[in-house]
């Protein structure tokens, strides 16, 4: 497999929710790394290493029966003990958990009703530290790390789940999305990650292309301090320009929706609410209202040539609106062009369990001032009102939901991307007949 | 008895099983309770209660025109009696309820869902501007929450042979790596281990029979804690794979099918003489005097609202629905092939039927899922193709797997696979 991040390290304490490789890091922890829990598509915790909960009427205190017979891929078997130690090691101190008689016993002052649901995402693995190194309890172990370039993982033969059908698997990272598909045609690689450009080529080439639910948001951040965007009539003018069909059909070759809201429909249950659709009369009509401002400065992540393309043509839908906006590169680790922005185009990870999770650590990613947070989004009304104010105030343009795109090799069986993206590789396998037929040259992935 | 489930392990690949374990000692102990399955009373209130908060909102006796509309994938959701109890509500709160559409007197009523819990959505103007009013209710069972369509079914090759095939079946547990293969035949219950990429058979064990099998005969395999059960036509046998010797073959009174179904139902078939259809067998608690059921190919069960349905596929090519124990049956159609099997998944409301084409045996087949709507069947997702008619379709005891058994008609040979369902693209 290819992944075009540069993953910098393998051990679940150096994970952190919003780091430049956070998501594709933590694809690769959870085939070596296991959680307490996992979730379903609806989001509920399903068993993991625990294969039971409860909690009190409160939900202050929960206790997890841990699985039995649980093995580190060294052969130490799981304990409570261990458990907790390595929660405490990610958590914080946002773990209250304590070893119990074969479980593992969190306790909180106030309530907790969704300690199943975080417990199945973020900053909760299970491992255990080894010399300089960490061990986990997933359906592979690591054979060979060198950070940055390449992970080598084997099956774990003593799976609690059964060991896996795969029996090795390769990942070659930082290799850009136009070296991948040419991977993908020479049988380097049997798994790809697909720009949204490169779609109808590896459908002609016979792979099988893959499509997530909707798992980010393409947005417009403005910064708040920018007096260029303190009239919000201006960022609204600017959202009435953009052409958002345009840009999921011509720039994500329609892998992906216009996005009005800041969750998609499958998550929030109102994004049919919010319109995506441009209204130049109306952003022009706003231009009539608003004074004084000559242009904007918008930064895209210069390692992101979508990015790029979708900056330039809010560019474009901006200007035909009579608002002057200059693109430019932002490179990593940031620059003077990201200094002077007033805005930012931004990919915006939606995070388990549901949709109260997903937008509050979307307005965490947007940074948005503790004056400006909604404190509840509890209900749905109360959701709707928290993302209506956001995109009404100027704080964000949504652009587009944007899935994971994958093209598959013929040969490989079983993939399937879960509802909240990641790879699930147990239950994948080979079909060795038409791995032949293809030609490649590895027989792993 | 203890039966043990139908492991999946395709050998030829050299995979393991993956032992699901089902969540069935969760203790959670929720604070809320899902409401009465049966009656979807749930969105009948939250339609009521967002009447209540929509007449919060507007001015007093207004006139309104209402739309209504279902965008979630609770499969053919009923809104006549929420729509119903939402028009009583703010009639009764003063609004008068318009058939033509007039601006800014327009609501838009929406059945939606997250990715959690339904939703009813009222858009609607307030001073001139878009409002949006939202009421949010479980959906009407526990743990039924809908996954989105489309439903594809998975397949996975597991075997073939030249031999013709009635059922087939892997025993032992997954992490074995000895785990046999046993394949029911016309000729009896052949044993295979896996070996150096291939399956070799170890033994095979004719069965006792007195008469000659009748033509397109059905068989079926079961695995038990002692070892397995087979029946052929009105042949039954019980056998243990590590002595495969012993197995012990007759036609008599355990003869009878005994077909499993959800919430710990079954029925019993009867096996007609010489034939390869199936009359029912005594059904408990029904009316005196009540008609039998017609004779039937193939039977499959589902759960709808913690009831069972046993769908039946007749000699007259009419598929018939069933639940209780009325010889009437809830409804019938026509347009499916003869052989079923029901299907437990993570899609749609948890239950789908697998059917095959109303089609001979000389054209190849296909396996299409279909979901209860509450009135009818609907498919679910796409047919997948097989390279030949389907011959048998087998559940596994915990009906979360089926197993089908196909003739290739371009190789000759009959190929075992077993279909799960899987949600999404």
């Amino acid at each position: 497999m290819e992944m075009s991040a540069r993953v910098n390290s393998m051990d679940p304490r150096d994970w952190y929710l919003g780091a430049a490789d956070s998501d594709a890091a933590e694809r690769l922890l959870t085939l070596v790394f296991d959680r307490l829990v996992e979730l379903d598509d609806a989001g509920r915790a399903e068993p993991a290493l625990a294969i039971a909960w409860q909690h009190d009427a409160n939900s202050t205190h929960w206790q997890f029966l841990l699985r039995d017979g649980v093995k580190f891929h060294d052969g130490t078997r799981l304990t409570p003990e261990l458990a907790v130690a390595a929660l405490e090691a990610e958590g914080g101190g946002r773990w209250h958990v304590a070893p119990a008689d074969h479980a593992v016993s969190f306790t909180y002052t106030e309530p907790h009703p969704d300690l199943a649901g975080e417990l199945a995402s973020g900053r909760s693995f299970i491992f255990r530290p080894a010399g300089d190194t960490v061990i986990g309890t997933g359906a592979f172990r690591i054979v060979e790390w060198q950070a940055q370039q390449r992970l080598v993982l084997a099956a774990s033969d003593d799976n609690w789940a059964g060991r896996p059908f795969l029996d090795r698997i390769e990942v070659r990272l930082g290799i850009a999305a136009q070296q991948q598909i040419v991977d993908l045609e020479l049988g380097k690689t049997e798994v790809a990650e697909l720009a949204p450009n490169l779609v109808r080529r590896a459908e002609q080439s016979g792979a099988r292309v893959s499509v997530s639910s909707p798992l980010e948001l393409m947005a417009l951040v403005f910064a708040p301090n920018r007096s260029a965007v303190q009239d919000p009539r201006v960022t609204q003018e600017l959202s009435f320009s953009v052409d958002r069909s345009a840009i999921v059909n011509v720039l994500l070759q329609h892998e992906g929706e216009p996005a009005g809201s800041l969750l998609p429909q499958w998550l929030s249950g109102y994004a049919f609410t919010f319109s995506a659709g441009p209204d130049l009369a109306r952003a022009k009509q706003l231009r009539g209202q608003v004074s004084g401002v000559q242009a904007l400065t918008l930064v895209y992540d210069g390692a992101d040539a979508v990015a790029m393309q979708v900056a330039q043509r809010v560019a474009v839908n901006a200007r035909d609106a009579g608002i002057n906006v200059t693109v430019a590169a932002e490179n990593r680790g940031g620059s003077d062009a990201g200094s002077k922005a007033d805005a930012r185009l931004m990919r915006l990870r939606f995070v388990p369990p549901g949709a109260q999770q997903a937008l509050a650590a979307l307005f965490a990613q947007i940074e948005l001032s503790t004056a400006d947070a909604p404190r509840v989004l509890d209900s749905p009304q109360q959701r709707y009102a928290a993302e209506r104010a956001a995109i009404d105030n100027g704080t964000v343009i949504p652009l587009a939901f944007v899935p994971e795109v994958y093209a598959v090799n013929s040969a490989v069986k079983d993939w399937l991307i879960p509802r909240w993206g990641g790879w699930n590789l147990g239950g994948t396998w080979l079909d060795q007949t038409a791995h032949a037929a293809t030609g490649a040259k590895s027989n792993t992935p | 008895m203890l039966v043990l489930d139908l492991y999946l392990v395709n050998r030829r690949f050299a995979a393991r099983a993956r032992a699901l374990i089902p969540a069935i000692f969760s203790l959670i102990l929720w604070v809320t309770v899902s409401p009465c399955a049966g009656a979807d009373t749930a969105m009948t209130e939250a339609a009521r209660e967002l009447a209540r908060r929509l007449s919060a909102e507007l001015s007093p006796k207004q006139s309104l025109h209402l739309e209504f509309r279902d965008l979630s994938d609770t499969p053919a959701a009923d809104l006549s009696e929420a729509r119903r109890a939402f028009e009583d509500e703010l009639t009764s709160r003063g609004f008068r309820l318009l058939a033509d559409v007039t601006p800014n007197d327009s609501v838009r009523v929406s059945l939606s869902q997250d990715s959690q819990e339904r939703l009813w959505v009222a858009e609607f103007a307030r001073d001139g501007k878009a409002a949006v009013a939202i009421v949010d209710f479980a959906f009407a069972s526990p743990g039924s929450v809908p996954r989105p369509a489309p439903i594809s079914i998975q397949r996975q090759f597991v075997f073939d042979q030249l031999e013709p095939v009635f059922d087939f079946a892997l025993a032992g547990p997954p992490a074995d790596a000895s785990s046999p293969l046993l394949v029911l035949g016309p000729a009896g219950v052949v044993l295979f281990r896996y070996n150096k990429n291939q399956w070799q058979m170890q033994t095979s064990v004719s069965l006792s029979q007195e008469k000659p099998l009748p033509r397109d005969a059905q068989g079926q395999l079961t695995l038990t804690s002692e070892g397995f059960e087979a029946h052929v036509a009105d042949i039954y046998c019980t056998g243990n794979a590590a002595n495969m010797a012993a197995m012990q073959c007759g036609a008599n009174a355990q003869s009878v099918w005994r077909i499993t179904g959800p919430n710990n139902s079954a029925v019993t078939a009867l096996p007609a003489s010489g034939k390869n259809w199936f009359d029912w067998g005594a059904l408990a608690d029904a009316p005196a005097g009540e008609s039998k059921r017609p004779a039937f190919f193939s039977l499959a069960a589902l759960s709808s609202n913690g009831k069972t349905l046993w769908v039946a596929a007749g000699l007259d090519g009419t598929t018939r629905v069933y639940a209780g124990a009325s010889a009437e049956p809830l409804t019938s159609f026509s347009g499916w092939g003869s052989t079923l099997a029901g299907i437990r998944s993570n899609c749609g409301n948890g239950w789908q039927i697998l059917a095959t084409r109303a089609a001979d045996y000389t054209a190849p087949d296909a396996v299409q899922a279909y979901q209860w709507t509450g009135n009818e069947f609907r498919p679910a997702g796409a047919a997948i193709e097989f390279d030949g008619p389907i011959v048998a379709l087998r559940a596994s005891m915990d009906l979360s797997v089926s197993r089908a058994v196909v003739h290739n008609l371009q190789t000759g040979f009959y190929e075992g696979y077993t279909l799960t369902l899987s949600c999404g693209r």
